[in-house]
């Protein structure tokens, strides 16, 4: 039998996944840095939480909803990411991130400063689930983003995201609509994030601007880019190895911003592709073991 | 009959004027060149019949239709094709992946098409048949950028036919070639030529230019100065001391 502890555990974990999944459509596959991905998942987390305690909807469509809303802002503020290129993309990420929050804290209709409470649990024909069943939604979520993500990758949209990743300009004269497929990225890439948020708002029972600020935004990257920008096990890996350490290791949790940015720095110098990347050393040398040449990205 | 119509084209950038009041058209069938000294506004033109940027004045008619302004992507799917003057693929991606997205082309606009599976029997057979007609017959799953030049040149002519075009636009495509690969570059584009695409060539090769162009124009200084059979304009004054008499003796692709 699981331990409550470790149940807990696994569902931070496992949220932590969804999310560095949808930061992975929008940076690892259709190449957009974005510094500010914590944004949507606040909007996610304080649209549930507001449907569920002023509205009195229930977990399952205030769940939806989060998803729509924070989908429909990330398509909005994916316009003014548009015309602008990697530096210029990464501070308007970040601005965007800082805006989110300061929404949150200083107007009062967001709870401000105190956040919100009083977010129960998911009920299912009328009994609150428990602990193991809400990890069993998160895993459930977990799979259909999965499946969602491996039908992306090989459709053209696919396709054309990694056209747009690897030379933008050429994409375009390749007959892609580099603007529609920038917008599509950061709207289902912002929806996912809204509704991992949901998740997060309703397993904390409560929400504050600070949980979803930059540092926020620099922890998912850090699984991304630590898993593996671009692939679909690498972020699944960061998620679960950066997720787990916190709570393995103490000091770990306390100086995680630290660790996390010394990680990111060491990992751009000696393995940019992440640890499970293409071309990272683990990768390679699974792949001689298996005896054939570096794989295509898949 | 006219393919492309370039009525009084003019584009300057930050008071720099690339092209000036160039007026010029496009026959279809024919292998027309676009010659002239460095920073002339050759490729300047062909950005803006692809849409790069738009021009500040003037228009583009591509089958009587304007385009001067619009969307690279949308002259794309109106059958205008173009390689790139410092070579392009996409890096990581293999050589049939290249061509690929643009065999894709007629996908992306319709949301439900585009959610359809990429990598189909039909879609990689016709990859892998554009590759063996720009004479690239094996390692079609190698990454583009590992690719030597001459093969990174086939490969962009391999991806624009992908687009299934009627007006192709090489840009300086013998750059940097051998003599032997530049022979073969020739017979590649006779041959699209006798297929039916209608072929325009920025170049500095003199030996290409004279070999396959049927008619050339000639640009400089952003500036149309010259238009004729390549034997005209061989022994045109003017184009003699803006460009072919200081850049003839210059080497012609090492």
């Amino acid at each position: 039998m699981l331990s409550g502890y470790l149940v807990t555990v696994l569902i931070t974990i496992g949220i932590y996944v969804i999310l560095a999944l949808s930061l992975n459509l929008i940076t690892g596959y259709a190449g957009q840095i974005s510094l500010g991905h914590a944004a949507f998942m606040g909007i996610g987390a304080y649209t549930s939480a507001l449907l569920y305690t002023k509205a009195g909807f229930s977990f399952w469509p205030a769940f939806l909803v989060a998803g729509l809303v924070a989908g429909l802002v990330g398509a909005v503020l994916a316009i003014p990411c548009l015309r602008v290129r990697e530096d210029f993309l990464a501070i308007t990420t970040m601005g965007i991130n800082f805006v989110v929050e300061a929404t949150f804290l200083y107007v009062p209709f967001f709870g401000a400063g105190m956040g919100i409470g009083g977010i129960n649990p998911p009920s299912l024909f009328g009994k609150e689930i428990s602990k193991p069943g809400f990890l069993l939604l998160v895993g459930g979520v977990i799979v259909v983003v999965i499946l969602l993500d491996r039908w992306l990758i090989r459709s053209w949209i696919g396709l054309a995201w990694a056209a747009l990743r690897e030379d933008e300009e050429a994409a375009g004269a390749m007959g892609i609509d580099v603007v529609r497929f920038k917008v599509l990225a950061f709207t289902l890439g912002s929806a996912i994030a809204g509704l991992a948020g949901s998740l997060y708002a309703h397993f904390l029972t409560f929400i504050m601007p600070v949980n979803f600020n930059f540092g926020q935004s620099i922890v998912i990257l850090s699984m991304v880019v630590f898993g593996g920008l671009g692939t679909l096990r690498g972020p699944i890996m960061g998620a679960i190895v950066l997720g787990a350490l916190p709570e393995i290791s103490r000091p770990a949790m306390e100086y995680r911003t630290l660790l996390y940015g010394l990680l990111l720095l060491l990992l751009m110098r000696y393995q940019p592709d992440g640890i499970l990347g293409e071309r990272s050393l683990l990768a390679r040398g699974w792949n001689a073991l298996r005896g054939r040449a570096a794989p295509m990205k898949n | 009959m006219t393919l492309l119509e370039i009525e009084h084209l003019t584009k300057v950038f930050d008071g720099v004027t690339a092209l000036q009041d160039v007026t010029l058209e496009v026959r279809a069938g024919e292998i027309l060149g676009v010659i002239g000294p460095n920073g002339a506004g050759k490729t300047t033109l062909f950005n803006c019949i692809t849409g790069i940027f738009p021009p500040d004045r003037g228009t583009i008619r591509f089958r009587g239709e304007a385009i001067q302004g619009r969307r690279p992507h949308e002259i794309a799917h109106r059958g205008i094709a173009r390689t790139f003057q410092i070579v392009r693929p996409f890096p990581t991606l293999s050589l049939t992946d290249n061509v690929l997205v643009a065999y894709g082309h007629r996908f992306y606009p319709r949301l439900g098409a585009s959610t359809t599976a990429s990598r189909t029997r039909a879609s990689l057979e016709a990859s892998h048949r554009l590759l063996d007609r720009v004479g690239m017959v094996s390692g079609h799953e190698r990454q583009a950028g590992t690719l030597p030049l001459g093969l990174k040149k086939r490969l962009e002519i391999a991806r624009a036919l992908a687009l299934n075009p009627s007006l192709l636009l090489l840009d300086e495509p013998s750059g940097g070639l051998r003599h032997e690969e530049s022979q073969q570059l020739l017979e590649l584009i006779r041959r699209l030529s006798q297929e039916g695409i209608t072929v325009v060539l920025i170049e500095h090769n003199m030996p290409i230019v004279m070999g396959v162009c049927q008619r050339l124009v000639v640009l400089d200084h952003g500036v149309q100065i010259a238009e004729g059979d390549p034997a005209a304009i061989q022994r045109n004054p003017q184009v003699i001391e803006a460009y072919l008499g200081k850049g003839s003796t210059q080497s012609t692709g090492c």
